[in-house]
Formats: C-alpha cells, sequence, structure tokens
C-alpha cells in the first residue's frame, strides 16, 4: 500500500520539478506580462514600449517635446544612403537580409543554426558586409548605429516575433540570457530584475526604473546623455557599470543571449525604434 | 592543562600575523589578482577591484608599504567578495524568476 503510494507520487513530483525548471519561454513571457498587468493596473501593456514615459506624465510630457524634432532624424538619412549604397562585390543588404528587407527587425536577434548562436541583426550586418569583401563595422559605432536606425525605422510597426526553435542550443542560449537577467552582480550586488522587475515604478535617482517588458523594442536609442544614437548592447554596458560590475563587450554571447530572453519577453509588441531617451 | 590551553591561544593570534606579516602587498596583490582574474572568467568582476590593485601597486612603487598594504587587503577583499557573489549565485537567481 504504502510502496504503491509512493510509487504514484514519486513520478508525480519529478514531473512537477522538471516543469518548474524549465518553464517554457512562452510561460516566463506571460508570467512577466502578468506581473507588470498586476504591478500597473491602469497602464496598457503595450505602453512599456515607451520605457519610463509609460510610468511618468511629466516626464513623458518632457519626452513627447523631445519627440517634435527627433534627434534621430539624421542618422535614419544617414543609414538610407548607406543601406543604399552598393557593398564591394555589387551586391546589396537588400540582397542579404531577405525578401523583405529592410523590414526585418522584427526577426532578430534569431538562433542561427550553423554557428549554434545567437546572430544579432548587427551581426548579421556584418555577416553581409564581410561576405560582399567589405570590413565589418564597430558595434558601438555611428555607422553601424545609422544602419540599424533606418532599419528600425522602416520595420516601426512591425510586431515582435521571433523564436525559440526546438533545438537544444537554442533553449540553453535563451537560459543563459534569462539567467543573466537575474543574476545579481557587482559590488551594489544588483540583478537586472531587481530595478526593473522588483524596483520597477521606482525613482532612483532622477529616473523612473522602467519595465523590462519592451525594452528591446526601440533601438536604437538617441539619448541626451550620449549625444548621439547608440545600441541597446551600450545600454547593457551602462546598466551593469552603474552597479560596479565590470560591464561586458558589446555583442558578447553572453549580452546576445540577454538580448533573446529580453526580446523574447516582447513578443507580440510593437516595434517603435528608433528612439530618443534621456 | 589550564597552561596548554592558555600557551595554545597566545600562539594562535601570534602566528597569524606573523603569517600576516610575512605577505606583504606583493603577496597580497598577486591573490587580489589572481581571485580577480577567475570572477572575470565568471562574468562577475567588479569595477573596483582592478582600480585598488592599481592604487596598491603606484603606492609599492612609491615605497609606502603600508599605504600598499591597506589597498592590497581591499583589493584582495572585493575580489573574494566578488567571486562568492560568482559561486552564490549559481543557483540563488532562480528564486527570483518572475512566475517561478
Ligand atoms: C541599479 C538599477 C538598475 C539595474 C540593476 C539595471 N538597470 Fe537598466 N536602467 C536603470 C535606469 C535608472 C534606467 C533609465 C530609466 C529607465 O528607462 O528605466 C535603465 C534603463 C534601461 C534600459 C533602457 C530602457 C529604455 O526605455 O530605453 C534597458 C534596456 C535596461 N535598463 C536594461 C537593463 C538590463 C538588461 C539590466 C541588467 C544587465 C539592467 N538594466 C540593470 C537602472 C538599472
Amino acid at each position: 500500500m504504502l510502496r504503491t503510494f509512493s510509487h504514484r507520487i514519486y513520478p508525480a513530483l519529478i514531473l512537477a520539478v522538471s516543469a518548474t525548471a524549465i518553464a517554457s519561454p512562452e510561460e516566463d513571457r506571460n508570467a512577466l506580462r502578468a506581473f507588470y498587468e498586476q504591478r500597473f493596473p491602469g497602464i496598457e501593456l503595450d505602453a512599456h514600449v515607451d520605457g519610463a514615459y509609460a510610468l511618468d506624465a511629466d516626464k513623458r510630457d518632457q519626452w513627447l517635446e523631445m519627440e517634435d524634432f527627433p534627434p534621430y532624424e539624421i542618422a535614419i538619412d544617414d543609414g538610407a544612403d548607406r543601406y543604399d549604397e552598393p557593398l564591394a562585390d555589387g551586391s546589396s543588404y537588400a540582397d542579404c537580409l531577405g525578401n523583405e528587407a529592410p523590414v526585418v527587425k522584427q526577426y532578430y536577434p534569431r538562433f542561427d543554426p550553423a554557428s549554434g548562436e545567437i546572430e544579432t541583426l548587427e551581426q548579421r550586418i556584418n555577416s553581409c558586409r564581410e561576405a560582399a569583401g567589405e570590413e565589418p563595422l564597430d558595434y558601438l559605432g555611428s555607422e553601424m548605429s545609422s544602419l540599424m536606425a533606418f532599419i528600425a525605422y522602416e520595420s516601426r510597426g512591425e510586431r515582435v516575433a521571433i523564436e525559440v526553435p526546438d533545438d537544444p542550443r537554442a533553449q540553453a542560449a535563451y537560459e543563459d540570457g534569462k539567467e543573466f537577467f537575474y543574476t545579481r552582480r557587482g559590488q551594489l550586488n544588483f540583478a537586472c530584475s531587481s530595478c526593473h522587475v522588483t524596483m520597477v515604478g521606482n525613482a532612483l535617482r532622477a529616473e523612473r526604473l522602467s519595465a523590462s517588458l519592451g525594452h528591446t523594442t526601440h533601438w536604437p536609442v538617441y539619448r541626451l546623455k550620449w549625444k548621439e544614437v547608440g545600441p541597446l548592447h551600450k545600454r547593457f554596458i551602462e546598466c551593469n557599470s552603474q552597479v560596479r560590475a565590470v560591464p561586458l563587450e558589446a555583442q558578447s554571447e553572453s549580452y546576445r543571449n540577454l538580448e533573446y530572453f529580453l526580446t523574447y519577453m516582447s513578443n507580440g509588441m510593437e516595434l517603435n525604434g528608433p528612439a530618443s531617451r534621456k | 592543562m589550564m597552561k596548554t590551553v592558555i600557551r595554545i591561544s597566545l600562539l594562535l593570534p601570534l602566528s597569524l600575523s606573523a603569517l600576516a606579516a610575512q605577505a606583504g602587498p606583493a603577496e597580497t596583490l598577486e591573490r587580489a589578482s589572481t581571485i580577480y582574474e577567475q570572477a572575470l572568467a565568471q562574468e562577475h568582476g567588479w569595477s573596483v577591484t582592478e582600480p585598488l590593485i592599481e592604487e596598491a601597486r603606484a603606492a609599492m612603487a612609491a615605497g609606502d608599504e603600508d599605504r600598499a598594504q591597506a589597498l592590497a587587503d581591499r583589493a584582495l577583499l572585493t575580489a573574494e567578495q566578488s567571486l562568492k557573489q560568482a559561486q552564490d549565485e549559481k543557483d540563488a537567481w532562480q528564486a527570483r524568476v518572475v512566475g517561478r
């Protein structure tokens, strides 16, 4: 009797344990959405694509004024010119980025089965360049940011549609990004989630802590502080540095995996880049 | 009986400080650097550690042993704490996952 009982209960326990250990990306996404919905009952989830400006009316008014004369417009124009310029072998970015180019931002970052790693749009652009006999661009430089600004602009209104395919390497990359997001770092001992989940909506110095939903939809960003358009990984570097952690390199594997996880959390949300921020 | 206990307890702090005195700032710095490298390899370095190491080296070069030792001790402490954070976080992060 006791034996049959334990026979029945063990498999059930094991199932339950493994189910929580490997929550699917979709379960994670739904749980995070439910969290922010509960935390901010009056705010539509889709509004979080505007970051802190979804949470703070005063800051939003200042921001809308800034957006009247978008400071990233020059970057879009510059990116459009670069995009149209033929590459060394006569081919174009459009040839390389697929049928829908330049409206492709919604598909990145993506799992690349050939390398077994996550490929960001910036990396894709550099692969296109190298295949066409061009030098790769600096990931933190203005040429890359301009190209990204143009593609983001053309992709506006599309909804984030990335996948975690049924490949253990893709799932491992996703899990790694999730671990990075929830792991405490730096002398101040903060995780991304400490600020953008646990303390979301609170003020930190002069800033209001934004939700992680929508954190990837609006890049690249013109920041007043940077006085230029810059990429998402530059923001990762800054958020790591402010808790006195040694930041990683832009486009390092861990940052790409973090971007993969964060972007999956924003699946279904509207792309609204480039954007301006303080 | 009583005597031995007293003797041992007297000897212990003596031998510890002897050890510490033996390990000058150079040795402390070497340990700090090694542990800092280990933390960096796990993407858990703290940005305060390297400046402390550099300041300690500068103090050593200037012949200020006491200051060098104090800075090296702080460098070592932050390096050890960062490595401990890396180890603790290997599991601890999971408890923070939303919806878990
Ligand atoms: C100490 C608190 C803190 C931590 C920890 C932190 N951030 Fe931030 N983060 C901020 C602040 C403050 C801002 C600017 C205000 C805002 O948009 O939330 C910001 C902004 C951002 C933005 C830009 C939002 C936008 O609308 O443009 C992103 C993306 C971001 N953080 C991601 C991360 C990631 C990923 C991590 C972990 C690697 C992280 N943050 C860790 C405080 C933090």
